[in-house]
């Protein structure tokens, strides 16, 4: 008999879910979980098979309670149901560990066979799709830390001069802003666009739009 | 509406790009040199007045030399004014020259064979081309780059100078060191009139240039010939009027030349503004242009949104009312009961294809089209798709004509596709037009075979010349624009096209008749299909 635990916000879903399982031939739930908790979802599924986990949950994230989940001992094998289509987030689910990603519009006969393959010790997680995930989800990792690094790099009043420089204002209306100089300004200029390798300030204004290291004007 | 930002920055003068010179530096360069000059040409040098002090006339032709010099180097840097005023900046050069060659270093060094001749036959010569090339100014002709144009004078000037120099200098008119005013020759006469004519042309032509253009280097030019032009009377009839060392010819020469750098001066000013403004109406263009942007993408943002919440939001209470209905169908109802559960989970079920597709749309951009190929046998798709057509309005009737084969397709996506086309010819073509599905094997010789399937019609083709056009996302053909439609249909098609390794193209998109034909990869024989 396999246990299921499903967590889940929507309790009629929640509920028309374990209604469907409880008519299928060795699978019973054995809980079911309303928010994103990671501890309360560790605790919830002690004795289960399979977690059904919906990735958007209030208290938490999806991911965090497949991640939970996969780090208890024995590990709890998780179906991630959801709404979402971004491959991001699907991304993120199945790197913590998810067993199978289905979607809320599929069949109810594909959830409950995604249910019995997970609790055989299977996946579902076709590998075309699978990878156009993953690199979405590297993809978008690879751009933050570009641009939290680029972030890192600047001082803070370097920060507000290019603030103004996206707005096209020169260094005489920067200094009158900011206070100093536009001598200082000048070389803060010259210190920010080192640091950007900007070889002008419309490239080091294009740059900090890019990394969204600024707000666009 | 959009409104254009009415506040606009005024940009720094200093750092107006594209220009070899800084406006503002040539202005007040220009200023400065005009001042130089009138103090030279009239103030009295070394105690006496200027017009009988030796040495002020090797200062006068100094300071010309180097005011012809800079203004048609400072024309020529700025680039202003247009292509056709080159000939106005060799004529400067001309000039600038000629004092340089037989007034300054005759006077400073002593150069055998020039600083003994006190004829005024090379400036003369000078005055014809530089008179040509005034009038080629006002002519417009010919269009060359400056450099050339330069280059030409220069070499003309060069070679007639020598040759005044070498043969004809006895003739010369006007001995500068006379006190007493010879008497005026024929040739002298000739000499004097031709420029006067040449100059008097140019200045008309000038003027037309500046009531057409309103330059202000055009209306300047036109006074300093019309001056040029009187000193050409003046110095036939009184080769020296004033003298000995300056003649009344040679203030009235050094006033056009003010009268040039006055132009020249004021067509920096007038180029500057000009920048100025075009800088300003660039920048608020950039500006309306951000804006435009910057709104778009919040629409386009807002729109993928919206359809990402209603999705989002429909997912969860639609798979609710399909768990539900397939648990009532799972159990033993009474007929109707049954009839309606049934109902309930073929409707829920449409919902759910519906939020697919909208998810999908969402999708399209980001990444390729989802397809699902499987093997699947051609003409029956083809016969479903010709189903539909018949159906649509227009009583169209479609026929098929296509030898069987096993082709790896996602029989949805290719459905779609062929009924994307077959509505298209029924929507752009008369009532009653055959629509023709044909697919056969099409083997050429230096690439693999594959299955091509056709869709054409006798309707009035697409009208372009260019078929890519028409793949263009929510680019509609000119026929198109008077039938509904998002433009994505046959976007749509090359992005399924695409996603099956296969090609689409129109044959001849410019002629009659709409012929669409879809090449699909034959599967490979191992059996080795993707998924």
């Amino acid at each position: 008999m396999t246990r299921i635990l499903i967590v889940e916000d929507h309790t009629s879903f929640r509920q028309a879910l374990a209604a469907v399982l409880s008519l299928e031939e060795g699978l019973t739930v054995t809980g079911q979980l309303g928010t994103g908790d990671p501890d309360e979802a560790v605790a919830a599924a002690a004795g289960v098979d399979v977690a059904i986990v919906d990735l958007e949950l209030p208290g938490g994230d999806g991911a965090g309670v497949v991640r939970a989940l996969a780090q208890v001992d024995p590990p709890v094998r998780c179906v991630v149901l959801t709404g979402l289509r971004d491959d991001r987030e699907l991304g993120r689910a199945i790197e913590a560990g998810a067993a199978a990603v289905i979607t809320k519009t599929a069949e109810m006969d594909v959830i409950v066979d995604a249910v019995r393959t997970v609790a055989a010790g299977g996946s579902v997680l076709p590998a075309e799709v699978t990878s156009r995930r993953l690199r979405a989800l590297a993809r978008d990792r690879e751009r933050r830390w570009r641009s939290a690094l680029l972030a890192e790099q600047l001082t803070p009043r370097e920060m507000e001069v290019l603030e103004h420089l996206v707005y096209g204002q020169n260094n005489t209306q920067i200094g009158t802003y900011l206070g100093i100089s536009p001598e200082t300004v000048q070389t803060h200029v010259r210190n920010l666009m080192s640091k950007l390798s900007a070889s002008s300030r419309l490239e080091a204004v294009s740059l900090a739009l890019q990394h969204e290291l600024v707000a666009p004007p | 509406m959009l409104t254009r930002t009415p506040r606009l920055r005024r940009p720094r003068p200093g750092t107006i790009t594209g220009s070899l010179v800084d406006l503002v530096v040539a202005e007040r360069l220009l200023v400065g040199l005009l001042i130089v000059f009138t103090v030279a040409t009239l103030a009295p040098a070394g105690g006496v007045p200027a017009v009988v002090a030796p040495e002020a006339r090797v200062a006068l032709e100094t300071t010309r030399f180097l005011v012809t010099f800079a203004t048609a180097g400072l024309l020529g840097g700025l680039g202003g004014g247009g292509n056709h005023r080159s000939g106005f900046i060799a004529a400067l050069i001309v000039l600038g020259l000629t004092d340089l060659w037989f007034g300054v270093i005759p006077n400073v060094v002593d150069v055998p064979g020039l600083s003994d001749r006190s004829t005024a036959l090379p400036w003369v010569t000078a005055r014809q081309i530089a008179g040509v090339l005034f009038v080629l100014v006002g002519l417009e002709w010919p269009r060359w780059p400056t450099a050339r144009l330069v280059g030409a004078a220069v070499g003309v000037f060069t070679l007639l100078e020598l040759t005044v120099l070498t043969t004809i200098s006895p003739l010369g008119p006007g001995r500068l060191e006379s006190t007493v005013a010879p008497p005026v020759s024929a040739t002298q006469l000739v000499l004097e009139v031709v420029p006067l004519v040449l100059f008097a042309v140019g200045a008309a032509l000038a003027r037309r240039l500046y009531d057409r253009d309103g330059q202000p280097v055009d209306r300047w030019l036109a006074s300093a010939l019309m001056v040029g032009a009187f000193t050409q009377i003046h110095e036939a009839a009184f080769p020296v009027g004033l003298g000995p060392v300056i003649s009344t010819a040679d203030l009235l020469r050094a006033g056009s030349t003010l009268l040039l750098l006055t132009g020249a001066a004021l067509q920096v000013v007038q180029l500057r503004r000009d920048r100025t403004r075009a800088l300003e109406l660039s920048q608020a263009d950039l500006r309306e242009l951000r804006e435009v942007s910057n709104r778009l993408q919040d629409y386009v943002a807002q729109e993928a949104s919206f359809r990402s919440v209603v999705t989002h939001e429909l997912a969860t209470p639609v798979a609710t009312i399909s768990a539900y209905a397939h648990v009532l169908n799972a159990g033993d109802l009474t007929p109707p009961a049954d009839a309606a559960a049934r109902t309930i989970e073929a409707e829920a079920r449409r919902l759910r294809v519906l939020i697919e597709r909208m998810d999908e749309l969402t999708g399209l951009d980001a990444d390729a089209l989802n397809v699902e190929p499987r093997p699947l046998s051609v003409v029956p798709l083809l016969h479903e798709a010709a189903a539909f057509g018949r159906a649509l309005p227009g009583n169209h009737p479609v026929t098929v004509r296509a030898e069987d084969q096993v082709l790896d397709v996602d029989p949805t996506r290719v459905s779609q596709t062929l009924r994307n086309l077959i509505a298209n010819g029924a929507r752009y073509t008369p009532n009653g037009t055959v629509i023709q599905l044909a697919g056969r094997v099409v083997s050429l010789p230096d690439a693999p075979p594959v299955y091509e399937i056709t869709v054409s019609d006798d309707g009035p083709g697409f009208g372009v010349q260019d078929a890519d056009e028409l793949f263009q996302k929510y680019r509609r053909g000119p026929a198109a624009t008077q039938v509904d439609g998002t433009g994505l249909g046959l976007w749509i098609v090359r992005e399924v096209m695409r996603a099956h390794d296969g090609t689409v193209t129109i044959v001849d998109p410019a002629g009659p008749g709409a012929r669409v034909r879809l090449c699909f990869p034959l599967p490979r024989p191992t059996g080795n299909q993707r998924t």
